[in-house]
């Protein structure tokens, strides 16, 4: 049997039409209402033409040999920086700056691999949302004795959150509140087990 | 994470997406959620290619609702003409009512939408209800955009010249 054919993945491609996506070329990206050539649709639009980065990359030899280092990387280009990991001298071209510091390109990408810098980073787990289902679900479980382990994940994934949804500056108000029902939700289960430990020792006698 | 300032803007849900959009000094921020992983990326300012503003019905969510609707109302009139059975009637009718305003919500109000592509990547608000945010955020977005790319296209001021080493003494 043959291999499944892989799914197609749409990239992005540039400016398309809002509604049907069908794509715009230049003649049709401008100011002011546009209609779409594939859907005759209308919409309005702002076209802008963003400057290209004009980065200065200064040469060994224009800046002299008395002020410039060489970068590493570069033998002939000046270094502006050090790696802050590595203290190894980089060019404008090397100089990894995500708002954290000057990285060489080889410890940013160890960096970004390990999770490290967190302006860099684009995928992550959302612990407060994990608490706040960990939490409903024990209250809906709880008559099935599951409350006190489901409170116990709420609240291993709260304490994850907090510290997330401090890193992040968000407010933890509705984390604190999903803490004080997984505390209750708890408590709860202990009360319910005890009183079925207390029923049948009572039914026993 | 992003440690530095931002602002939500709006969402973007749909059947397939749950996105939220974020107005951060550089860039619109969208998070998507699949599940509990948030995927983050960003549109920045000074990429942006074209933003645009349109108004739509929403097709097939209005045939959606509107057939689900004319089913079960449909129902609920023939029990209450037909069969005389106002219990069912009325319960087919509770059954609807949560169908059909939604519907006459979309019809009356549509859905407005701000889209903003870059030079990688595009970033999509929906706002179904609150029309006068959603061109405050257009407006806000074109500004801000405007802005960006302007502070950017300014000439830098030239560097001063570089003296020349002197030269080594003649032998």
């Amino acid at each position: 049997m043959a291999d499944p054919a892989p799914l197609p993945v749409r990239s992005y491609e540039g400016p398309a039409c809002p509604r049907c996506n069908a794509r715009l070329t230049a003649d049709w990206i401008h100011t002011g209402v546009v209609r779409c050539p594939d859907c005759n649709g209308d919409f309005e639009a702002m076209a802008f033409k963003p400057p290209s980065h004009r980065l200065v990359v200064e040469h060994v030899a224009a800046s002299g040999p008395i002020e410039a280092n060489a970068c590493a990387n570069h033998a002939k280009n000046a270094a502006v920086t050090a790696c802050q990991r590595c203290g190894l001298l980089i060019c404008a071209l090397c100089d990894m700056d995500v708002g954290t510091g000057s990285y060489c390109p080889a410890c940013f990408d160890r960096l970004r691999t390990e999770n490290a810098l967190q302006s860099a980073t684009t995928r992550y787990r959302d612990y407060a949302s994990m608490a706040r289902v960990a939490m409903i679900a024990g209250l809906f479980f709880s008559f099935m004795f599951l409350g006190i382990p489901f409170a116990t994940a709420s609240l291993f994934y709260a304490r994850k959150g907090f510290k997330q949804l401090r890193a992040e500056g968000r407010s933890i108000a509705g984390l604190v509140i999903v803490v004080i029902f997984a505390l209750l939700e708890f408590a709860g289960g202990l009360v319910l087990i005890a009183f079925m430990i207390y029923a049948l020792a009572k039914g026993k006698k | 994470m992003t440690p530095s300032w931002r602002k939500k803007i709006g969402r973007n849900v749909g059947l397939m997406t749950r996105e939220v959009i974020f107005d951060t000094p550089d860039a619109i921020e969208v998070e998507s959620r699949e599940g509990y992983e948030v995927t983050r990326r960003r549109v920045l300012y000074e990429e942006v290619l074209l933003v645009t503003f349109h108004r739509t019905l929403g097709t097939p969510y209005v045939v959606f609702m509107a057939v689900m609707t004319s089913l079960f109302g449909g129902l609920a009139l023939i029990f209450f003409l037909s069969l005389h059975e106002p219990g069912f009637a009325i319960a087919f009718g509770i059954v609807t009512l949560p169908l059909l305003i939604p519907l006459v919500i979309r019809l009356a109000l549509k859905l407005d939408f701000v889209t903003v592509f870059g030079r990688r990547s595009k970033a999509v608000i929906r706002f179904p209800f609150r029309k006068r945010r959603a061109r405050e955020v257009y407006g806000a977005i074109c500004s801000r955009t405007l802005e960006v790319q302007r502070a950017m296209a300014k000439p830098e001021p030239a560097a001063a010249p570089i003296e020349e080493p002197p030269l080594p003494p003649p032998e």
